[in-house]
């Protein structure tokens, strides 16, 4: 069976890309969410093995959402990784103390996503 | 006798005459009448008769007149006798004459009452040898025979002279009356006694000029040797207590003539007793400039005026300067003054001291007293004119550029004018070694010029002359070995060089000069502390300055104004309890207290607290304050950066949006294309996929663009502080070693580490930017089957890292420049080979952020070098700027 993983970004595109470069990469089975609300109402319904989260969303953004993943007791465990385009240390500190299982930064190499998702999770190799 | 002689014959005459008159007018009544009758002869007879009775007549009135004549000088004569005989009479002195064989022929009163003889048993009866003791005659006549001048030894002495009256005669007829001279003989007394006394020896001489005998005059001088004799006497006892005094002891006859000195006095003028004796009056020895006062001084002790150490300044015989108080006084007895004594005491070192004494301790009391330079030195010039007898005073000082010196104060005496001098000194520039002040700048030591108005050298003799300056001394004023002055003093007196004075006065400059130096360095200090006053109360930033209980001794209005409190609330408090009050909950590592209590300096940010509670953020900067290797307090500075800090804020977000705004399309885009060139969504054409490899490498170059145009910005604008740790060189080397493999090895360049054992303080996340950063460019720039080797060189004080490449290598040109912003060695490198033009710049600020430095060399003929050097230790505000930051995003939120 097939790892499930949730995508939770506002960006369309960036959602269609990397959901893609996972389901082609590694074969996995992408679910996608256009906000943090979504992403948790998604995460509650198809418990994922992992979850992308995106940072910078309006309304619930990342941290709100994960913590809000943290304290629902069927999504506390999944881990976590924020994938974001803010770069700077400050925040990279702030998103480390969060207790995400990793940061990964935008933009991403499609075809080495899946593996350093993988390795971080320590799944199997692709 | 002879004119009595001469009456008598006439009268004879005259009585002869009288009677043959008669018989011829007996002759003529007889024989003449009747004349008829008369004989003729009568007539001859007649007239004959009448003939000689006119030269009777004649002869009659001839010897009237000469009787008359001799009886008018007869009175005359008796009334000279008389007189003689009054004087012989009344006259103190014995007179008493002699004729040559010695016999007695005159004996006046004063003889006979002194003698003890009556006129009537000494003339005739006694002979001049009589009235002497025995040999007292040969012994007085053997000293008159010597005090004969050689060539008058013989003269003509009458035959009949007694033997013993030869020397005397011939005493007196070589001199005249006028030339002889008294001596003393001691006279006998009829009794046998004898007694002393001055003799006035003449000659008593015939009509034809020969000595027919002796008269001599002579005084008792009993009275006078009794009194030189208990004088002597008195003397005597005494003698032995004055011959061991100290004191200079001089007994002098009231004419003037010195009786005793004792040996202190002949040594003060450094000649014996007897020229003290053969010297015609009391201030004879003395110098000429004090005699008329010494004069004055006997003379008024002679009319009985006590003097009582009365100063005098003389030289002794060694020619130095001797002050003496000088005690006279007369011995007076019924007949008058006896002797005049005189007491010299020598109080030339008392006085010396005194004088040292009183002109220092009126010197530091001035300079203790006085605020103002001037004044206090134109006192000391009052001072010094006062103590030395000195009318004109100057003080010259020397400039700055120790060029010239010229004078700063000057000093006159009330009374005569000393115009003229001061217009002419006031006047002058003097460069050095030129006129008085600038031999003694020149020579550095004291000078005196007895009299200035002869003196060749010294410039302002006519003006001296005009206002009467006749000696000036002149010392130099110093400070540690430099001559900042020189003092001149000028006196209407003559004086002579006085060592000791000058000595004095040097002293007394030594104190002048220091009151000078401190005067100079208060009056900077004043212009220091306005100037300090201006700047504090004119910045912006808070300054407070602390004492070595960490309490504010200061606080300038900027900083009172941004603690919201008076300057006057602040001074006193603790300075961290002020910053940090209790609300700000700071910790034990709070950068600001730390810095307090290890007094080292320190800069960063912190939040200090206003006096209502509410915080501001600053940047700060303590300085600590050593004296003499001990801290005593330290300088706080600190701005408040709110408006910076909300500006930074602003831009910190406005640069974390931008990023995000560019990344997240660039993110679709390079996706997008990655998945595309990499074949998985289908077949794409050759063509295609190139293009679409070309979209991928510019999309990378993109996001490194971003990358580090963010990093750069945030690295010079210091808002990413480093986190420096200590780390072993190497292994960050082999980290970077590690990460560029893959990309060297895709070069076909080999990558090469020396080995090394050093540790280093630094950012380790940094550091291997620089090293990737520097490692990525030599492999992009070296050939295949080149190699790229990382080199350690470790010295005391740092460590030099160099990459060393065989690649193509940099232009002389360029070694500079490359480390610029988008400055690269050919413009389409970084289309080719990647790069953004931003790598080396970042490399220089990390490396500048480190207190180190970075360089390109040539490598030889082919290839470069990069080098950059580290210094051993970061400093504390480096390391404690983190701690702020991190303290600072806490507090602000």
């Amino acid at each position: 069976m097939p790892r499930r993983v949730l995508i939770i970004d506002d960006e369309e595109d960036i959602r269609e890309v990397a959901a893609l470069s996972l389901e082609t990469v590694a074969g996995w089975d992408v679910i996608v969410a256009g906000s943090g609300a979504a992403g948790i109402a998604k995460a509650r319904e198809n418990r994922p093995d992992a979850i992308l989260l995106d940072v910078m969303m309006p309304g619930m953004d990342g941290p709100t959402t994960f913590r809000e993943l943290r304290s629902l007791p069927e999504t506390a465990d999944i881990p976590v990784i924020l994938l974001t385009a803010k770069v700077q240390a400050a925040d990279q500190k702030r998103f480390s103390d969060l207790g995400v299982v990793k940061v990964m930064f935008k933009p991403f190499d499609p075809l080495v996503l899946a593996q350093e998702i993988a390795a971080t999770l320590g799944w199997p190799e692709i | 006798m002879t004119r009595f002689n001469h009456t008598h014959t006439v009268t004879r005459a005259f009585v002869i005459a009288l009677a043959f008159s008669l018989v011829g007018a007996i002759i003529l009544a007889r024989f003449g009448s009747p004349p008829t009758q008369s004989h003729p002869w009568i007539f001859w007879f007649a007239a004959f008769w009448t003939l000689a009775q006119a030269l009777l007549v004649a002869i009659a009135i001839s010897s009237f007149s000469a009787a008359l004549r001799e009886r008018q000088g007869e009175r005359q004569l008796q009334r000279v006798a008389r007189l003689h005989q009054s004087i012989l009479d009344s006259a103190g002195p014995m007179m008493i004459a002699c004729d040559l064989s010695g016999r007695i022929s005159l004996f006046n009163p004063a003889a006979e009452r002194m003698l003890g003889y009556r006129t009537n048993d000494a003339l005739g009866k006694l002979t001049a040898a009589d009235l002497f003791p025995e040999s007292e005659m040969a012994r007085v006549g053997e000293q008159l025979a010597l005090s004969m001048p050689p060539f008058r030894t013989n003269p003509e002495v009458p035959a009949d002279t007694a033997p013993s009256l030869l020397p005397y005669v011939r005493y007196v007829a070589t001199f005249p009356a006028s030339r002889v001279r008294g001596f003393e003989m001691r006279y006998r007394r009829r009794d046998g006694s004898t007694f002393p006394a001055m003799v006035y020896l003449s000659a008593a001489r015939s009509s034809v000029g020969t000595v027919e005998g002796l008269v001599s005059i002579a005084v008792d001088l009993s009275a006078t040797r009794r009194a030189e004799h208990a004088l002597r006497e008195s003397e005597a006892r005494y003698r032995d207590l004055f011959d061991n005094s100290a004191e200079m002891i001089a007994t002098l006859s009231p004419r003037g003539r010195y009786l005793y000195v004792n040996p202190s006095w002949q040594a003060l003028f450094g000649m014996d007793s007897s020229q003290f004796e053969s010297l015609i009056g009391f201030e004879s020895p003395f110098p000429p400039e004090v005699q008329a006062e010494a004069a004055a001084l006997f003379h008024k002790a002679l009319h009985g005026v006590r003097v009582e150490h009365h100063p005098l300044r003389l030289q002794n015989s060694a020619g130095e300067n001797v002050e003496v108080e000088a005690s006279l006084s007369c011995r007076r007895e019924e007949s008058g003054p006896v002797s005049v004594r005189c007491i010299f005491r020598d109080v030339t070192q008392q006085n010396r001291r005194e004088r040292r004494l009183r002109i220092q301790l009126v010197v530091s009391q001035i300079i203790g007293e006085t605020t103002s330079m001037d004044e206090g030195l134109t006192r000391v010039l009052e001072a010094l004119c006062s103590t030395f007898s000195c009318e004109f005073a100057a003080l010259w000082s020397v400039d700055e550029t120790q060029h010239y010196i010229r004078p700063r104060i000057s000093w006159c005496a009330r009374g005569r004018s000393s115009e003229d001098f001061l217009y002419e000194t006031q006047a002058m520039v003097l460069s050095r070694g030129q006129g008085l002040p600038g031999s003694v700048w020149s020579l550095g030591k004291p000078c005196w010029i007895a009299d200035v108005r002869q003196h060749p050298a010294f410039l302002r003799r006519t003006a001296a002359r005009l206002n009467g300056y006749i000696s000036a001394w002149a010392v130099p004023v110093r400070v540690g070995n430099q001559v900042i002055a020189v003092v001149e003093c000028f006196s209407r007196q003559f004086m002579r060089e006085d060592p000791d004075l000058m000595a004095t006065v040097e002293t007394v400059c030594g104190s002048v000069g220091q009151f000078m130096a401190r005067a100079g360095q208060e009056a900077r200090v004043r212009h220091l502390d306005r100037q300090k006053a201006v700047i504090l109360n004119s910045v912006a930033d808070g300054i407070i300055g602390v004492d070595s209980a960490n309490r504010i001794a200061f606080a300038n209005p900027a900083a009172a104004r941004m603690m919201e409190r008076s300057e006057s609330e602040l001074i006193g408090c603790k300075v961290h309890e002020l910053l940090h009050p209790e609300v700000s909950g700071c910790e034990a590592n709070c950068l600001t207290r730390r810095a307090f209590q290890t007094a080292e300096g320190a800069s960063g940010q912190d939040v200090y607290f206003r006096g209502n509670g509410r915080s501001f953020p600053v940047e700060f900067s303590l300085m600590p304050m050593v004296e003499e290797g001990e801290p005593v307090g330290s300088v706080l500075s600190f701005r408040d950066i709110s408006q910076r800090y909300a500006l930074d804020h602003m831009k910190d977000e406005f640069i974390s949006t931008v990023s995000h705004e560019l990344r997240t399309p660039l993110t679709s885009i390079r996706g997008a294309l990655g998945l595309l060139s990499a074949g998985l969504l289908g077949e794409v054409s050759e063509k295609a996929t190139s293009l679409l490899r070309i979209a991928v490498a510019n999309s990378d170059r993109l996001v490194r663009l971003i990358n580090d145009i963010l990093d750069l910005e945030r690295m010079t604008s210091g808002r990413a502080p480093l986190a420096f740790r200590r780390i072993p060189l190497e292994e960050l080397l082999r980290q970077a070693i590690e990460t560029m493999q893959p990309m060297a090895e895709a070069e076909n360049v080999r990558l090469a580490c020396d080995p090394t054992s050093v540790f280093i303080e630094a950012d380790s996340d940094r550091l291997l930017q620089v090293m990737t950063n520097l490692l990525s460019n030599a492999i992009k720039f070296s050939p295949p089957r080149s190699s790229v080797r990382i080199a350690v060189v470790h010295a005391t004080d740092g460590v030099t890292i160099s990459v060393i490449d065989e690649g193509r290598g940099v232009p002389a040109d360029k070694l500079e420049s490359i480390f610029d912003r988008f400055q690269q060695v050919d413009a389409s490198d970084s289309r080719q080979k990647g790069g953004t033009g931003l790598g080396l710049a970042i490399c220089r600020t990390i490396v500048h952020q480190h207190g180190g430095r970075i360089w390109a060399e040539q490598n030889g003929s082919r290839g470069s070098i990069f080098r950059f050097y580290l210094p051993e230790r970061a400093s504390l505000s480096s390391l404690a700027e983190e701690a702020t930051q991190n303290q600072f995003e806490q507090k602000l939120g």
